[in-house]
């Protein structure tokens, strides 16, 4: 399996920060997509071993720790 | 069959997060497939009907490509197969993207249990047999009519070996197509995977496929997990599966789009770059079909032996025995099926990916309280927690129907971590907001972005008896917000 990935919120997260956990939630009540693999979700939040990625106040993803 | 579909081109299955890149590079990604329900949200009533916002619609048909419906969720081979409940929001999606045809799945999810039709969880194959056939054609015939647009059936991946008395699996989608009278949309993935575990060799399947029929290619990437090669769409396509792509597509001289697929928690470690460079091998593809014959080589003739065999009703019963929580089940002996040790084997296989889907979902949705659970009880206990939690409960389609229900299952067996609590009332109340598109009020204590912090920090919470507690007021009025109303004596969070 490829690396595993984990997404961490900003270590200070303020109320404008909580609107962006909002608005990743917002992105993730649909109905689940078509496929019949594994969801690697819960995997990516147990074991950030390899990755990590940082949001941050743009909802901009960055890759730390390498 | 009257239908001609438009030559399209190659494209993607379009996700929230690829927004950007579908945006920014309308010259190579031609097609832009929809899955209007993975755009919905489900509101907390029981009886409440999944629906898509207004403005994310109209969003979407501001995307510079030609798009496609492809229903997710409402598949099309069952003796359950809704026909009303969710069809006016689905066609009002499909006429405002303009979709020149449709598409879903020619596979089983709602299955009937001791107390109702269910949810199974998974996209289950059909057995294929000739009852099958008749029952299948006959749902898509009604899908077509209350669409009344051009339908095309998913070629699906069936982790189960073939049973002697079952039709081989390119005569019966042959079969159905033909009863049908409608279009293949031939999943390449789906078909290499079936070969790759032993199922049916993906040039027999091709071989008895009705070419004239295939409206679409799906190709995507796949993984080896339990034992199987798995449909993951976890990211580059294989280059085996490539070639053997651009043999088939040279022969299909009614294909209208080609579409790469990505699950959506495997975007951000595959990147842009990748995603780009797998939708240029598709224009390859894509090249390879303008030299496509006017009349396609016939398939071969089909024939197939009809054999007494069980009925769909019987192949839905057992799924349920081994796929629905036990008090659900319907008890009844499948006594016309013998269940061999590779179906008890594969039927294993699809629960553990039912599992993943669903542990898969909580940590999407529920990420905070996840991780503190995580950093609270251990990872094996928590597993364990999920496992327990996933026997004991019923799949749901909707992700936040799953994160509350999980919730109510945490609320019936309490585990003691400092701000847990807090934690999932907190997301629980932002998923609230989001699936009734409500302004929710919630008491929490003032300094939850420092429970938060800590919780990315990847500590336990530093928690205290008599914080300050003050009231939130939460909302996705056009964009979404946070903001504090007042602050409560410290101690009376609700």
């Amino acid at each position: 399996m490829s690396k595993n990935v984990t997404v961490l919120v900003h270590d200070k997260l303020n109320l404008e920060q909580c609107q962006k956990v909002l608005a990743a939630v917002l992105t993730k009540s649909g109905h689940t997509g078509c496929f019949s693999g594994l969801k690697i979700s819960f995997e990516n939040v147990v074991d950030p071993a390899n990755l990590a990625l940082l949001v941050d106040k743009g909802l901009q993803v960055n890759e730390i720790g390498h | 069959m009257a239908f001609q579909p438009p030559r399209l081109g190659p494209g993607a299955i379009y996700l929230r997060s690829l927004d950007g890149l579908f945006r920014s590079n309308a010259d190579l990604i031609k097609v832009a497939e929809i899955e209007p329900q993975t755009l919905w949200t489900k509101a907390t009533a029981s009886d409440s009907l999944p629906r898509g916002s207004r403005g994310e619609l109209r969003f979407v048909c501001a995307l510079p490509q030609r798009m496609l419906a492809h229903g997710v969720g409402y598949p099309v081979a069952g003796t359950s197969c809704d026909q009303h409940r969710h069809i006016s929001e689905f066609r009002l999606w499909t006429e405002e993207l303009a979709s020149p045809w449709v598409s879903e799945h020619l596979s089983i999810l709602d299955v009937r249990g001791a107390r109702g039709s269910r949810n199974c969880g998974f996209l289950m194959p059909p057995l294929q047999t000739e009852t099958q056939v008749r029952l299948a054609a006959q749902n898509i015939r009604n899908r077509q009519a209350v669409l009344d647009r051009p339908f095309a059936f998913e070629t699906g991946v069936n982790y189960f070996s073939l049973r002697d008395f079952e039709i081989p699996d390119g005569e019966f989608f042959r079969a159905v197509a033909d009863a049908a009278d409608c279009g293949i949309l031939l999943d390449l993935t789906n078909l290499w995977v079936n070969d790759l575990n032993g199922r049916a060799k993906i040039g027999d399947v091709l071989a008895n496929l009705p070419l004239e029929r295939i409206w679409e290619v799906h190709l995507a990437g796949i993984e080896f997990a339990h034992g199987h090669w798995l449909d993951a769409h976890s990211g580059k396509i294989d280059p085996e599966l490539v070639s053997i792509a651009a043999e088939t597509v040279a022969s299909l001289p009614n294909l209208g789009a080609i579409v790469f697929e990505i699950a959506a928690d495997r975007v951000a470690s595959f990147g842009p770059t990748a995603f780009l460079k797998e939708v240029e091998a598709l224009h390859e593809l894509w090249d390879v079909t303008k030299r496509a014959p006017a009349t396609p080589k016939p398939a071969a003739e089909v024939g197939f032996e009809v054999h007494d065999a069980p009925t769909p009703e019987s192949w839905e019963c057992l799924i349920a025995e081994r796929m629905l929580p036990a008090e659900e089940r319907p008890g009844n002996a499948v006594e016309e099926l013998q269940v061999r040790a590779v179906d008890e084997q594969s039927f294993s296989l699809y629960r553990r990916l039912v599992s993943a889907f669903r542990a898969g979902t909580i940590a999407e949705t529920l990420e905070n309280t996840t991780r503190l659970l995580l950093l609270g009880i251990g990872e094996t206990a928590l597993r364990d927690l999920i496992d327990r939690y996933v026997a004991a409960t019923l799949p749901a389609a909707f992700p936040t129907d799953e994160a509350f229900n999980f919730r109510r299952f945490l609320d019936a067996n309490p585990i003691s971590i400092p701000g847990l609590n807090e934690i999932l009332k907190f997301e629980a109340t932002l998923l609230e907001a989001a699936a009734n598109n409500v302004t929710m009020r919630v008491a929490l204590p003032k300094d939850i972005g420092a429970t938060l912090a800590d919780i990315a920090a990847g500590k336990l919470p530093r928690f205290s008896a008599d914080r300050p507690v003050a009231v939130f007021e939460i909302g996705v009025d056009a964009v979404p917000f946070v903001r504090i109303l007042d602050e409560q004596p410290s101690g009376h969070a609700a």
